[in-house]
């Protein structure tokens, strides 16, 4: 299978850390994606409020 | 939500997990001070099987030695059920008794369980809820877990914010 060297790279889940220690993805959907992907478990958590807000957490 | 700024917490779950977040709850603030509002943590496959789950807030050493005991146990859990799906149910139904057993001093494989149940603290119904059904779906247990564990409604209403006249 030849690829072309101009072919733009796969898309890359952006995380973001909402002011924690943690790697956040904005979807358990995406999340479970790259768990797969990687081998790994998935973390979800569930909360009260907008937590990208942490005024609202 | 505390618990996840301790930098142990983070490199840790960063190394075995992929973390996502979801709002299923709301709370209010009235004149600046939360009132209600709750969290649930859960630790799961990648197709979203719950393995286990902390409900409420806890300090960081609490929240890490969940998730060292999720990763470890699905470790041995691979390894006793060789790709049988059955097998691997079974063996996180023995563990989440056996965390009852030695935490709260309940048998769930005794006749009647019932009895102890009102005893339990939040953390002891999670595993008899998920000694019960081993590896359900994320989907099918957080409304049991945030508002018959938890005691909170699940809501898509967005924070309200009060402020009482004076």
């Amino acid at each position: 299978v030849l690829a072309s060297h101009s072919a733009a790279p796969a898309p890359v889940c952006q995380s973001q850390n909402y002011g924690t220690s943690v790697d956040f993805l904005a979807s358990p959907a995406e999340a479970g994606k790259e768990a797969e992907r990687d081998r790994k478990l998935m973390f979800v958590l569930h909360i009260s409020g907008n937590f990208e807000d942490r005024q609202f957490t | 939500v505390n618990a996840l700024a301790n930098d142990e917490v983070g490199r840790y779950l960063n190394l075995h997990f992929v973390a996502s977040f979801q709002k299923v709850g709301t709370f209010k603030l009235v004149n600046g001070q939360k009132q209600g509002g709750n969290v649930a943590s859960y630790f799961c496959t990648p197709d979203g099987r719950v393995l286990s789950a902390v409900a409420g807030p806890v300090d960081a050493a609490t929240l890490l030695r969940e998730a060292r005991w999720v990763v470890e146990t699905a470790k041995l859990a691979g390894l006793d059920a060789r790709g049988d799906e059955a097998r691997l149910r079974r063996f996180w139904h023995k563990a989440h008794a056996d965390r009852l057993k030695q935490e709260s001093g309940m048998d769930v494989d005794a006749l009647d369980v019932s009895q102890g149940k009102s005893a339990l603290n939040t953390q002891g119904r999670v595993h008899l809820l998920l000694a019960a059904v081993p590896m359900v779906r994320i989907d099918q247990c957080y409304r049991l877990v945030f508002e018959h564990i938890l005691g909170e409604k699940v809501s898509t209403a967005p924070v309200t914010q009060v402020t009482a006249a004076r």
